[in-house]
């Protein structure tokens, strides 16, 4: 798989990986400033109502036929953060013109089609439809209320949120409700002015083109201007005061357990990989120590897994346990830990994990969203090592190594979601 | 052995096919990725509670939900020791999954393809089961069968299958619950296991890049040649008529969840279950689908939001529509999903815009193919439903006007319509820093 990546203005770069591994082409767009709580709820709001339409396609409707006409085009505009840096990413998927019935070009049409969505959205006296706006705020509030629905999920938000309080990276992505509720359609816009005229953009595409056609259609149909974009910095604490425990309530039948650690290294770092075998070790996998010893040996869960947020250098592991066995299993979680620092690691143990990070990162290369997903965060990082170049560097690691790692692990916020 | 090959050269894409010698029908699906991937099922899930083989008088019937069960159980053998860690040695990343009517066991692998397929193949046809293990695994399902339970998008499915389906067992937990689960013993594990294990009741399928004689090479290593014995399955009769209109639950949402379901009557053919799918995709697209004037109403009046999709499922005994979503009014939905069903009796749609949906259909089925483990694991759905992958995109091209007009008019009627919905239980979150 060979990565490339050109600067085709200051500071929008487009990134391409060429293979004709599969029948779809993907293109994202995003565009990566800092994550704050400021802008947080507008960025979210601005992906909704800009998915509602645009000068040649007003409504969801007429946009929306367009997207079939063109091979049942796959559109999306969202909202992420990685690490403390807040991405906007505009998402195209089309069938390579090779499955088409009358072998179109399809991903012209559909590359100016994103670049319509991006650039010329459906204004009225120089801002947003009022309507769109209010409607959009309405199911962006619902939305965010529904975050409680999915319980561990929300498990793994609300532990990340305590952890992180004060930091920007508590910020939740999808917005404030009391923010939303005081969004106009004049700041919706000026944010938008902003965003796409000083934003750092990565533009990545996976499929069966030229990264020099790639360079080009980008350049055709998204205009964005040379820009000097803010400095994308996130905080990463590797130690901690005192633990901090909280409970909330609510009427569920199953405790959902969440501990917080600062994982003592980040993305950035040389290390992160001796981390990430770390962290298949101990519960990133199905013969990790977790799995096997709190799962399948003491019957507490039938899941336990780290969470990890390797750019902000922090780590949730979310269980869902028996409220009366609550401390029962935090303890075994936490004995597993200490059975690493310890050095409690066999042989087995060490050359089970290597094969399955190693699996794990050669798998990627067969998926373009996670193709992509892999290098975005490699690029906010600031490298732009492999897949398969990680794969080919677990093997050296040392049980040595993997001790280390796990001396850094530092005990944050423990949460429990019960009734 | 000869393999004979199945070719589809629209999409580009073909396959092998064996039955083995020991009686596994086996399936390989070139594909030039990194990552291989092998699933191994049988016809065996959730909804198989009472059958009997050739060599037995009467029908058995057992507790709810050991088919999922036994696919946990599988993974451990006599030493205590799980085929998680056989797998770890070649890098195979193993999973497995139970529905109502069949049970998988999988894995991905991105090197030492052989050993992983040795392994799969090894374990699954080597059971072991005790008291002890048993009684173990109990703990470990009560909490997945729990974690279910505070699951909104899970518990208004079965509601919705509970109020259209009378006598059929899909209408229960795939898991059984925690009272039904504590019945299970090492008996019935072996009598599930020796009726439904047997490899003619099973399938293989490989893709990735690999060689059919490879596979055959490592099924001639593990496989012993397996007796065909015949199963009959028991499916209580099912009414044609719904079980109830509406059912309503309360669990801690923030919104109204809900599934509308349309009861249909299950296709006689596997031919005709393949084009009941294409027609019942095609028309879904047109009645429900986001270009279409339903959606796009609704939206844009707030009655229902993105979250509104609709979906056409059809197995050995069932076959329904669900449209599901989250709302502030699911009864004015459901109101509005009849009305929009019945107007469009009269007027259906113009021959242009089932062209449209037609191509839309077919462009996302071909997505399927772009994914070794979309692939593998469609191909044994296909063959479990005794039809071809590679035929859909065809039959897909091949539903007419009138077609598509015809199976609107029988299999979406609103008098076989329910409503499952949870509603909030309690908005507040109490937050109490200790």
């Amino acid at each position: 798989m060979i990565f490339e990546r050109i600067e085709i203005k200051k500071g929008v770069f487009v990134s391409v990986v060429k293979t004709d591994k599969f029948k779809t082409n993907l293109l994202t767009v995003n565009l990566l400033t800092p994550l704050s709580a400021d802008t947080a709820s507008l960025n979210s709001l601005l992906t909704d109502v800009l998915k509602r339409g645009t000068v040649n396609y007003p409504t969801m409707q007429s946009l929306n036929k367009k997207q079939d006409e063109l091979y049942a085009l796959g559109l999306g505009a969202y909202v992420q953060k990685r690490g403390e840096v807040q991405v906007i990413t505009f998402e195209l998927s089309a069938i390579d013109d090779t499955y088409t019935f009358d072998k179109a070009n399809l991903l012209e049409q559909a590359v100016a089609l994103i670049g319509e969505l991006i650039f010329s959205p459906f204004i009225v006296d120089g801002v947003f439809l009022p309507e769109y706006v209010a409607q959009e705020k309405k199911n962006l509030i619902d939305s965010i209320k529904a975050q409680i629905n999915n319980k561990s999920g929300y498990a793994i938000q609300r532990c990340n949120e305590l952890m992180c309080e004060g930091e920007p990276f508590a910020v939740n992505t999808a917005g404030e409700i009391s923010i939303v509720e005081q969004i106009t359609p004049e700041a919706l816009f000026a944010q938008y002015i902003k965003l796409i005229s000083t934003a750092a953009v990565e533009v990545f595409f996976v499929g069966n083109r030229d990264s020099s056609d790639i360079a080009e259609l980008v350049g055709k149909h998204l205009p964005f201007s040379d820009r000097k974009p803010p400095a994308l910095e996130t905080i990463v604490k590797t130690n901690t005061d005192e633990v901090r425990r909280f409970t909330e309530k609510m009427q569920i039948n199953q405790c959902k357990l969440s501990i917080g650690l600062r994982i003592g290294t980040s993305l950035k770092s040389k290390n992160y990989i001796k981390f990430a075998l770390f962290n298949e070790l101990f519960g990133g996998s199905t013969t990790s120590k977790l799995f096997v010893n709190v799962r399948e040996k003491k019957s507490l869960c039938y899941y336990c897994r780290p969470i990890i947020e390797g750019i902000k250098g922090v780590m949730v592991i979310a269980s869902g346990v028996d409220a009366k066995n609550k401390d029962i299993a935090y303890e075994a979680i936490m004995e597993q830990l200490e059975d690493i620092k310890n050095g409690i690691i066999s042989d087995t143990e060490l050359y089970d994990a290597k094969r399955s990070l190693e699996n794990a990162y050669r798998e990627i290369t067969d998926s373009p969203a996670y193709i992509c997903t892999w290098y975005l965060s490699r690029i906010i990082a600031g490298r732009t090592d492999s897949p398969e170049e990680a794969a080919d560097s677990v093997d050296k690691i040392t049980k040595q190594d993997i001790i280390a790692m796990s001396k850094r692990m530092a005990l944050d916020t423990v949460y429990s979601l019960e009734m | 052995m000869s393999f004979i090959t199945k070719e589809n050269t629209d999409i580009g894409e073909r396959y092998y096919y064996t039955q083995h010698k020991s009686g596994l029908p086996v399936y390989v699906f070139p594909k030039k990725h990194s990552t291989a991937f092998a699933v191994l099922g049988t016809k065996y899930g959730s909804a198989d509670t009472t059958f009997k083989t050739d060599k037995d008088d009467d029908f058995f019937t057992i507790p709810d939900g050991v088919a999922h069960f036994l696919e946990h159980k599988l993974f451990e053998d006599e030493n205590g020791n799980d085929a998680f860690t056989r797998y770890a040695k070649y890098g195979g990343n193993a999973n497995a999954f139970t529905s109502f009517v069949r049970t998988a066991y999988l894995f991905s692998c991105t090197g030492n393809f052989d050993e992983n397929l040795e392994v799969l193949l090894d374990f699954v046809t080597c059971p072991y089961f005790s008291e002890k293990s048993v009684k173990k695994e109990q703990g470990i399902i009560g909490e997945e069968i729990k974690m279910y339970e505070d699951n909104p998008g899970w518990r208004v499915f079965f509601n919705m299958l509970g109020a259209m389906y009378i006598n059929n067992p899909v209408r229960k937990d795939i898991a059984g619950t925690v009272e039904s689960i504590s019945e299970i013993t090492p008996e019935i594990l072996y009598k599930c296991y020796n009726t439904f294990y047997n490899l003619h009741n099973m399938a293989l399928c490989v893709c990735g890049d690999v060689t059919p004689e490879q596979v055959e090479a490592v099924c001639d290593r593990v496989l012993k040649k397996a007796e065909n014995i015949k199963i009959e399955r028991y499916t209580p009769d099912e009414p044609p008529h719904i079980n109830t209109e509406r059912v309503t639950l309360e669990l801690e949402v923030a919104q109204p969840v809900f599934s509308i379901g349309i009861k249909d009557t299950p296709a006689n053919t596997p031919e005709e279950a393949m084009r009941r799918d294409a027609e019942t995709e095609i028309i879904l697209q047109l009645l429900f689908g986001r270009s279409g004037d339903f959606y796009n109403r609704h939206y844009e009046s707030g009655l229902i939001n993105h979250k509104f999709s609709a979906s056409y499922e059809q197995a050995r005994s069932y076959a329904y529509t669900e449209i599901s979503g989250s709302c502030e009014d699911p009864d004015l939905v459901k109101k509005a999903v009849c009305e929009e069903i019945t107007h469009r009796r009269d007027n259906f749609f113009t021959a242009e815009e089932f062209e449209t949906a037609k191509r839309v259909v077919y462009a996302n089925n071909l997505h399927n193919f772009d994914s070794t483990e979309d692939i593998a694991t469609d191909f044994l759905s296909y063959v479990f439903a005794e039809s071809d992958i590679l035929d859909y995109p065809a039959v897909i091209s091949g539903v007419t006007y009138e077609d598509a007009k015809n199976t609107f008019l029988s299999s979406f009627d609103i008098n076989k319509s329910v409503l499952s919905i949870i509603f909030p239980k309690n908005k507040e979150v109490i937050k109490d820093d200790e």
